[in-house]
């Protein structure tokens, strides 16, 4: 995981909520690397932390949660390496970094873009901002990043306002206006859940087009295999704030270690078998209510043994670039981070 | 082949647009427009397409929870006699509506929060008044097994229970008047991939027991393809294509179900293929293209599918095979199997 | 892809099974659990307090009272407070409290009476003191009071009027006026915006487009001229429970606007909520889902409403009042004691004429801190997810 070339290194990061419940671990010594030009996946289910990832990344996370711990290291093109999880969340080197080195897609582009800004102005805004150009040089900037997104005639659509756009297309503006400051790295949180699945490879399509002609580094991070297939390099796969497997994504379906990971792949239906699927039982716990230091996963896990509910298991190598956390590869080596 | 169960003939369901101070329809939009089909005895009819299709209009007008514009929609009940729902009297339809109910995609806000699981269960069974509480707790007590709940459930409230569980009490809720058809509108969408399965595995285990008849409403193709025995394309309030599942993604007839089969993402990664996605994006429903609805974004459309519009017809050779196209016997499409192969 | 592989199993038998999720926390419903969050809320907590002790007070003034808020005292003319202390003029601690008499002269540039201290009488104060007669709910009579002076001396805590009376005793006894009539008041706002609310909601097409019309008018009608027209028709002639009816029924007649907006809302989300259309589909009726699903639905957001529509009647009751519009004199309302407080030069002499005022704005103020805590408890969707 130590990688020389890692562009984005999270290390043993911790984000925790304090709520009125109770202490929720949302992140929870979760450790992950990004590499120049590289799409890293993140896959999991609802509650288990991947958009708290995305928010820490970013320095975004709000009261009541928080970064407690670890390093979030950004390694610019010029050598020099920044902790983001330091730096103040409103602080001018924070907000420099983001737009300019680090942007991020959302899942819901209405409610990430203005309402009372017409798209051109919003994505203007952002480049006078970090590139200190003028109106006139940032306008330009605009309708230029919203061709080259794929928005038809971009110099009439640029005075309209979001709600003029249609769902795909406010998409596209979103990723006109991550990317119009050339961002290192684009973290894309469920960028196409919204979407109908035609408009989802559309804009499944443009990502990787931009990735290439831009050499962006992308975390996508999704709940859908099918995207994860698609897009990703390597795969984290996170389960209740942990990240429980690693590995080449080519591994993750094809040699799955985690018994959780692979009950993933058997959940999901595919076109053409219509034999019985093999869901995993039980439901995603409840962060508030699991108890310290063990394996979240052993109530649901059909290779649950003794030890799963009295200790957390490592982060075991279990093949080259893979690792996987989990009691059945006891006496692997173990991956210190 | 089994006989009929449900056919819907011309349905129509038209939404005014209204505006200024008097609210004067200023349009319509199209949501149903001049929807046929038939369901059998026994059998899972899916329905997939994009948001705005109109599938879940469809079904509710089906369930006459909003009066169709126009169309007649027949059901055979148990004796075999054909009912018109939608002329039935208000009393015809309560006793009607035994036998069939639905399951909604939320499961938040399909089960009333201030009620108790026990409530919302034997409420259909109060509200026919069969059984008295005693019995009905009984009953409560047996669906809530059949779900693969616990009989203890019943005293606890929904925000108690995970997606999935809720997801279970409202199929419980369905079943409680032994109901011929269920309609699933987008019954798994909102759950986690992992108990995305456990509630289509008890879809079918319930299918198996009771005998039960769907209507799988879903967007995601995988999903209807793997729980249907055939499947009905909608695109913008029309039916484009209705075949087999297995004939409609080993050979689709219709270009809209190609593009579907092309988009979907595959999970496995050494089946990345190149594909050229479906440009554009659906029309506005209140204006729709004249000619074939979908020849904004058919790469197959020619001048006859801008004019006039194709009717919904059974292949030649191919019974049970009806498309929606001008080109459907020109054309040779796609399908899984060689976007499989392909790659 | 391929979904038939297990993976490696070791020595070890994978027989452990743990079940979390069944350890279910004890069954509570939407009640319960919305009591449980408005605990919470601190200010809220605080603001019902207060609003119960206030309550108690207007139910039993008399007995709260050190005297009849109607007896007039020729010789204690705008008497300032005197309140009660512990340590006397030398420093020596008493351990029971006790208020100092007041010597009164005229000044002879101004010719206003001004009070001095007088150190000579010393009046303790007890607990449960006989004293003047009174009627608790116009029904029980006692002369019991809560406290007052042990020798039965007058005992001004807060001051008097230009009459001489205690404004303490006024000031309590006007708590049952000025704090009920909102509750009346909002009572009948209650049911006139339910039953148009719930009309205009549930027929919709033009009834519904009329009646928003007409609330959208009434809500923009300035209060306060309002009002002072319609209690301009209120006869002089009528007894302090007529006029208190009428200025009540006045203050509801623009209130209610606020009511039936919510209830209307309420229902038309409700009614496209799944639930309610699977009672629908199982073959209910409309006053099934009225009376099962939609009216225990929106209570809570109509209790909100409500709690906060209150505060708003009091001040109504008050602005009125103290314009003398409202109710009049010899009825004792917060409004009806802050009239004396109409020119600067009674506030900058007699400061202690605006306490009624106080009373005033903590009322409010609880009333609103309660109406915030109801409206975050009420939503059954907040806080307990995560």
């Amino acid at each position: 995981m130590k990688e020389v070339d890692d562009i984005l290194q999270v290390r043993n990061l911790r984000t925790y909520f304090r709520t009125d419940n109770g202490l929720v671990r949302a992140v929870d010594r979760i450790s992950l690397g990004v590499r120049r030009g590289e799409t890293v996946g993140i896959v999991g289910e609802s509650g288990c932390g991947k958009s708290v990832t995305a928010l820490s990344i970013m320095n975004l996370v709000r009261p009541p949660g928080r970064i407690v711990a670890g390093q979030i290291l950004y390694r610019s093109g010029d050598g020099s390496t920044t902790d983001i999880a330091k730096l103040h969340p409103n602080g001018r080197q924070m907000r420099s970094l983001r737009g300019n080195n680090i942007a991020m897609i959302f899942q819901e582009p209405m409610t990430a873009l203005t309402p009372v800004y017409s798209i051109g102005d919003q994505i203007a805004e952002g480049v006078m901002l970090h590139k200190k150009l003028t109106r006139r040089q940032a306008r330009e900037r605009a309708i230029e990043i919203l061709g080259k997104v794929g928005i038809p005639s971009p110099e009439k659509r640029i005075d309209d306002y979001p709600h003029q756009f249609s769902g795909g297309m406010r998409q596209r503006a979103m990723i006109a206006m991550a990317l119009s400051c050339e961002p290192e790295v684009v973290i894309a949180d469920e960028p196409t859940t919204a979407l109908d699945v035609t408009i989802e490879a559309q804009i499944l399509r443009l990502m990787k087009e931009m990735q290439s002609q831009l050499d962006l580094s992308i975390i996508m991070i999704t709940h859908d295999l099918g995207v994860i297939a698609e897009m990703a390099d390597r795969v984290n796969v996170m389960y209740t704030g942990k990240i429980v497997e690693h590995a080449q994504t080519d591994d993750i379906f094809y040699n799955p270690k985690h018994p959780y990971t692979l009950g993933l792949l058997q959940s999901i239906p595919t076109i053409g078998d219509k034999r019985r699927l093999t869901p995993i039982r039980g439901a995603v716990p409840n962060l508030l209510t699991l108890p310290e230091d063990v394996c979240y996963f052993a109530p649901r896990c059909p290779y649950a043994m003794e030890i799963c509910a009295q200790a957390e298991p490592p982060m075991y190598q279990v093949g080259t670039a893979h690792q996987c956390k989990c009691w059945l590869y006891e006496g692997n080596e173990v991956v210190a981070v | 082949m089994t006989s009929k169960l449900l056919e819907i003939c011309g349905l129509k369901k038209y939404f005014p647009i209204r505006r200024g101070l008097l609210r004067r329809p200023a349009g319509y939009i199209r949501a149903v427009d001049d929807v046929s089909f038939f369901v059998r005895q026994g059998e899972t009819l899916g329905v997939v397409g994009e948001s705005g299709c109109g599938k879940t209009t469809m079904a509710r007008c089906v369930l006459r929870l909003i009066e169709p514009t126009e169309g007649s929609i027949s059901y055979w009940n148990r004796a075999g006699e054909q009912i018109i729902l939608n002329r039935l009297n208000r009393q015809e339809l309560k006793e009607t509506r035994r036998d069939i109910q639905i399951v909604f995609q939320d499961p938040f806000s399909s089960l009333d929060p201030r009620m108790s699981v026990f409530d919302i269960i034997s409420e259909p069974l109060r509200l026919h008044r069969i059984g008295d509480h005693r019995a009905q707790a009984e009953r409560v007590a047996e669906l809530l097994e059949l779900v693969g709940l616990k009989a203890y459930h019943m005293d606890l409230y929904p925000h108690e229970f995970s997606g999935g569980q809720r997801q279970r009490i409202g199929i419980a809720r369905a079943l409680a008047l032994n109901p011929r058809l269920v309609v699933c509108d987008e019954p798994v969408s909102a759950l986690d991939v992992s108990v995305q399965a456990q509630v289509i595995n008890l879809l079918r285990d319930l299918q198996e027991q009771m005998g039960l008849t769907y209507m799988f409403i879903a967007h995601d193709l995988s999903v209807v393809e793997h729980i249907s025995d055939r499947v009905m394309v909608m695109y913008l309030g029309k039916v484009v294509e209705i075949a087999s599942s297995e004939a409609l993604y080993l050979t689709p007839k219709h270009p809209y179900t190609e593009a579907l089969l092309m988009a979907v993402p595959i999970p496995d990664p050494r089946r990345k293929v190149k594909r050229l996605p479906l440009e554009g994006a659906v029309p506005d429903p209140s204006n729709p293209p004249g000619g074939c609805s979908f020849h904004t974004r058919c790469p197959y459309s020619t001048k006859v599918c801008r004019t006039s519009e194709p009717v919904l017809m059974e292949l030649e050779g191919e019974p049970d095979r009806f498309v929606a196209c001008h080109h459907a016997s020109e054309i040779t499409l796609t399908g899984w199997a060689e976007r499989l192969s392909r790659g | 892809m391929n979904t038939d592989q297990s993976l490696p199993t070791t020595q070890t038998k994978h027989s452990l099974t743990i079940d979390w999720e069944d350890v279910k926390p004890k069954s509570s419903s939407q009640g319960q659990l919305m009591f449980r969050r408005f605990r919470k809320h601190k200010l809220a907590v605080a603001g019902l307090v207060v609003l119960c002790l206030f309550y108690a007070v207007a139910v039993f003034n008399g007995f709260v009272a050190t005297s009849d808020p109607a007896k007039r005292n020729s010789s204690y003319v705008y008497a300032p407070p005197t309140l009660p202390r512990f340590i006397d003029h030398e420093g020596n601690f008493h351990f029971r409290p006790f208020v100092y008499g007041l010597k009164s002269r005229i000044d002879p540039d101004t010719w206003e009476r001004v009070y001095e201290i007088d150190h000579e009488k010393r009046h303790s104060l007890s607990l449960f003191v006989r004293g003047d007669k009174y009627r608790i709910l116009g029904v029980f009579e006692s002369d019991l009071h809560l406290f007052g002076t042990a020798d039965g001396a007058p005992l001004f805590l807060l001051g008097t009027d230009s009459l001489g009376r205690d404004m303490y005793s006024r000031i309590v006894a006007g708590t049952s006026i000025s704090l009920t009539i909102g509750l009346i008041g909002v009572f009948l706002s209650l049911v006139l915006g339910l039953l148009i609310g719930g009309l205009s909601g549930l027929v919709g097409g033009t009834t519904d487009l009329v009646i928003q019309r007409i609330i959208e008018i009434l809500a923009s009608i300035p209060q306060i001229p309002f009002w002072m027209a319609l209690s301009a028709t209120v006869p002089a002639s009528w007894s302090p429970v007529q006029t208190y009816f009428a200025i009540t029924i006045v203050l509801s007649l623009l209130s209610w606007t606020r009511v039936a907006r919510v209830v209307r809302g309420k229902f038309l989300a409700l009614r496209e909520a799944d639930f309610v259309m699977a009672a629908y589909a199982m073959g209910a009726g409309n006053w099934w889902v009225i009376i099962r699903h939609l009216i225990p639905n929106f209570l809570s957001y109509v209790l909100v409403t409500v709690t906060l529509t209150i505060p708003g009647m009091i001040l109504g009751e008050t602005s009125l009042s103290f314009l003398g519009i409202g109710l009049k004199p010899p009825a004792i309302s917060w409004g009806i004691l802050l009239q004396q407080a109409q020119n600067m030069r009674t506030i900058a002499l007699r400061p202690w004429l605006l306490l009624p005022g106080v009373f005033v704005v903590i009322a409010v103020l609880a009333f609103n801190f309660v109406g915030d805590g109801l409206r975050d408890a009420a939503d059954p969707y907040t806080s307990n997810r995560f």
